[in-house]
């Protein structure tokens, strides 16, 4: 250990309990359903069947719509973060951020307060809100580290402001675009409450038929069969965001403060529309808290008063208040969690690269970590029901499930966040440290932790929204008694009277506000990303 | 003391050091001297316990290193760009050190002082110029007083009068706290001010070791005097301690009597009374004096002449020979 391969063992020890935990509560789960699916004659059947490519052309058309939308409002948004250095940039920053970490039913209600009809329109509206901010600070990210020496020169031969942006600026941020791009579609695509709240029983998408056929129907084979071509199509998005991040590196990047300066001529008018979106931006959360302070009444308190009870004639079986306590508890649970399993991998990763290792190995645990993150929620909440029986001590009934499928959503964006920074320390920062007599152990706590303090605060911050709002396991794993606000939020709509509407559109400003919170949080941590998508 | 006996470092299937010996006493200072990827940082490496040797030892007073740990070899390092941790003043970086040791935090500002950083132990890291990092990089390796100090080009990526400097103040600090100290350096000036004792190093081999003024004036081959400056080489013959060649007779007393070959510097011919004569075909002024390429016999030499009477292109000059430019190439009996 003195040498050649330091912590080769440590860091595959490292590596084990996060390895462990994704095949136990990931692989063997969607490779149930795999099984599931490929094992009944569900798979030809449902491939066979019409209502099958109307529903995968219908989600992946939605996506692309919805995609499309998001790229458009938010490159001007990306290009007012990176490019100028107005003031309300920082509240510019922590607006977009907003609608991302919103629980997807905060979204759902939030645009069918606007758009009460529901359908194709506000479908797409709400999926391009959520990922605004991906694209925007996604591309901000890489826009304000491009040498704007490249523009100029392009200015200086003559080439008009437009032209530039055409011809230097875009190709050089088109990897980010795309990758930032391909994000978005998976999200999109795979989005659950959103189309579940505002599809009504009209449109659905792979995502929500996976839900519809195994909670109502009991088809599982046919569940089972969409589940495997979601992973198929998911896997493919991936592998695609994956080559275009790879060719990401290779613009000349510099430091931030030297691009942005106060816009001139034309770019007003950009910075206009950037101010546009993100007034657009706004309208949903307005109307939400406008509609939860609206009754029969006129103004009042009533859907907030109701969160004492259990709805209307008894709608739920816990009282909306029960449910915020469990929502806060395994919310807490999974980010506890997370964060030990996503420092864990994110040390193993690191402390692999720095050893002779094989680089390639280190890109597959990378990839194999972020598995999660691609393969639905519904998926995997699905998969847990018919595999967790398996395991000891009755987990499947367990109030415990909740957070352990949280955890498993959450523990690739803490790695996401806290990897870019632990990589880039530099490794001599390390070495100067061990020569001063630090142990290993002692280089992490004096080099590592304080270096990337700020940045796990910030995934622990991030993460717990996540939890919090988290809808697609959730609805799959908690019982009546331990349902989630989300949750709760789900069933009250899906129900009729006038007071459970209230009390739903209470309940996600109450959501809406810790998350406004949360975010207000993370961006006074002034950490450079969330993470590097 | 220091000893390297028969190191090798392999880089996947790449071999950067060969089969090194290399002593360094107790209060010496050794320069490792040679032109980039000649595997002079990945020595040093590997006598920091940073590097696995794939053959060879790394022993302390007569004690084999290859199993302790870097942190426990009680050596201190210096990179080129400082490294200091940006999370920690001046001060908390030059009590790393002394914190691990579990040592009292007194000798911070002595160290300061030592260094010429008196007060700027508030100071963030981040602050501070080139210069003034590299002297708390030194503070902070010197600070738990190491048994051996690394220094991996510590001035390289200064500017160069900075460089010159620091070069000076380098040395005194060292001599001053008495450091046994191994230096990898690519500037010659650099070894030759700082050091005790040189070592060349080539594609990953130690190809001379010896005082400064003994490599300058006597490299082991034509190679070693090329990198040092020495680029013509000549066949001359040496008779009572005067040097016949080509290019006139100098006196060099330390050179062995018989024929030998030279390797001259530029320095060697200057513009002068000599018996030899060509055209200048090139010219540029450097700081105290002007590099002339001249043209003799169809060949191409470097000389060079004063600032105040540089001959023009084209113009005709003959030359002299400079004792001081020359040396004799081959290895010392």
């Amino acid at each position: 250990m003195a040498h050649g391969r330091p912590g080769l063992t440590g860091a595959l020890l490292a590596a084990l309990p996060p390895l462990g935990f994704l095949v136990v509560f990931f692989l063997w789960p969607v490779a149930a359903i795999i099984r599931l699916g490929l094992l009944g004659d569900g798979v030809g059947a449902v491939l066979a069947s019409a209502d099958t490519w109307g529903l995968v052309g219908f989600t992946v058309g939605q996506a692309a719509a919805a995609t499309a939308v998001a790229v458009v409002a938010g490159l001007p948004v990306a290009f007012l973060l990176a490019r100028t250095s107005l003031r309300g940039n920082g509240f510019i920053r922590a607006a977009v951020l907003v609608p991302f970490v919103l629980p997807t039913v905060v979204v759902g209600l939030a645009f069918r307060s606007l758009l009460p009809e529901g359908g194709v329109v506000a479908i797409v509206l709400a999926n391009a809100f959520f990922n605004v901010a991906v694209v925007a600070r996604s591309v901000a990210g890489v826009w304000s580290h491009v040498d704007r020496r490249a523009e100029d020169a392009a200015r200086v031969l003559g080439a008009s402001r437009l032209r530039t942006f055409l011809s230097v600026t875009l190709p050089v941020l088109r990897p980010a675009i795309g990758s930032a791009a391909s994000v978005v579609f998976l999200f999109c695509a795979t989005s659950f409450g959103v189309v579940l709240l505002l599809g009504g029983g009209e449109y659905s998408t792979l995502e929500t038929e996976i839900y519809l056929r195994t909670v109502q129907l009991l088809d599982l084979p046919g569940a089972a069969a969409l589940s495997l071509l979601q992973v198929a199509a998911v896997f493919a998005v991936l592998v695609i965001g994956a080559v275009t991040r790879r060719r990401q590196a290779a613009a000349r990047m510099r430091g931030t403060a030297e691009t942005a300066r106060r816009p001139v001529g034309g770019e007003w008018a950009v910075v206009a529309v950037a101010y546009a979106v993100v007034a657009l931006l706004l309208v949903p959360i307005a109307a939400l808290v406008v509609r939860s302070l609206s009754t029969v009444d006129g103004w009042g308190l009533a859907g907030y008063r109701a969160l004492a009870g259990t709805g209307y004639r008894g709608s739920l079986q816990v009282s909306g208040w029960e449910a915020a306590e469990n929502s806060l508890r395994a919310a807490t649970d999974a980010t506890l969690l997370a964060l030990v399993l996503g420092v864990l991998a994110s040390v193993a990763l690191v402390s692999l690269a720095r050893t002779k290792a094989r680089p390639g190995l280190v890109d597959a645990l990378d990839t194999a970590f972020m598995l999660p993150l691609g393969v639905s929620a519904v998926t995997v909440g699905f998969g847990y029901l018919i595999t967790l029986d398996a395991l000891p001590g009755d987990l499947r009934t367990s109030a415990t499930l909740v957070p352990l499928a949280q955890a498993l959503v959450v523990t690739p964006l803490v790695i996401r966040m806290l990897l870019p920074v632990l990589r880039s320390i530099d490794d001599r920062l390390r070495q100067a440290a061990a020569t001063l007599g630090a142990s290993p152990w002692r280089v992490w706590r004096e080099i590592d932790i304080p270096l990337a303090g700020r940045s796990l605060l910030a995934a622990a911050a991030f993460g717990y929204v996540v939890a919090l709002g988290e809808f697609g396991a959730t609805s799959f794993l908690a019982r009546p008694d331990s349902a989630t606000l989300p949750v709760v939020i789900g069933r009250l709509v899906a129900r009729p009277g006038e007071l459970n509407n209230q009390m739903a559109y209470a309940a996600c400003t109450l959501l809406m506000l810790v998350t406004i919170a949360v975010v207000a949080l993370i961006e006074r941590l002034r950490v450079a990303s969330v993470g590097e998508f | 003391m220091l000893a390297v006996d028969g190191l090798t470092v392999r880089y996947r299937g790449v071999t950067a050091v060969s089969d090194v010996d290399i002593q360094v006493a107790d209060g010496e200072v050794v320069a490792l001297l040679g032109p980039s990827g000649c595997g002079k940082s990945t020595l040093l490496r590997a006598v920091a316990g940073l590097e696995r040797p794939d053959a060879g030892t790394v022993s302390w007073d007569g004690r084999d290193l290859g199993d302790v740990p870097v942190h426990k070899r009680g050596f201190g390092l210096v990179f080129q760009d400082g490294q200091l941790f940006p999370h920690r003043d001046v001060r908390g970086n030059v009590a790393f050190g002394l914190r691990m040791a579990g040592k009292p935090l007194d000798r911070v500002d002595e160290l300061l002082s030592l260094v010429g950083l008196a007060g700027y132990g508030a100071r963030r890291v981040t602050e501070l110029s080139g210069g003034e990092q590299q002297r708390v990089a030194l503070a902070r390796a010197l600070a738990p007083n190491p048994r051996l100090l690394l220094l991996d080009e510590p001035l390289s990526a200064l500017d160069r009068a900075l460089r010159e400097q620091l070069a000076v103040d380098l040395s005194r600090v060292l001599r001053a706290s008495g450091a046994t100290a191994l230096v990898v350096t690519h500037d010659h000036d650099e070894a030759f001010t700082l050091a005790d004792r040189v070592a060349i190093m080539s594609a990953g081999r130690i190809v001379q070791v010896g005082r400064p003024e003994e490599v300058w004036r006597r490299p082991v081959d034509a190679e070693t005097a090329h990198f040092l400056g020495a680029s013509l080489v000549v066949p001359a013959a040496v008779a009572d301690g005067v040097v016949t060649t080509e290019f006139g007779v100098a006196a060099l007393p330390w050179a062995p009597e018989g024929d030998v070959v030279l390797a001259l510097r530029p320095t060697a011919l200057v513009v002068g009374e000599g018996p030899v004569r060509g055209t200048v075909v090139a010219r540029v002024h450097r700081r105290d004096h002007v590099r002339l390429s001249v043209e003799v016999d169809s060949r191409t030499v470097d000389a060079v002449s004063g600032v105040g009477d540089a001959p023009v292109v084209g113009a005709g000059v003959s030359l002299r020979l400079d004792p001081a430019g020359i040396a004799v190439v081959g290895p010392t009996p």
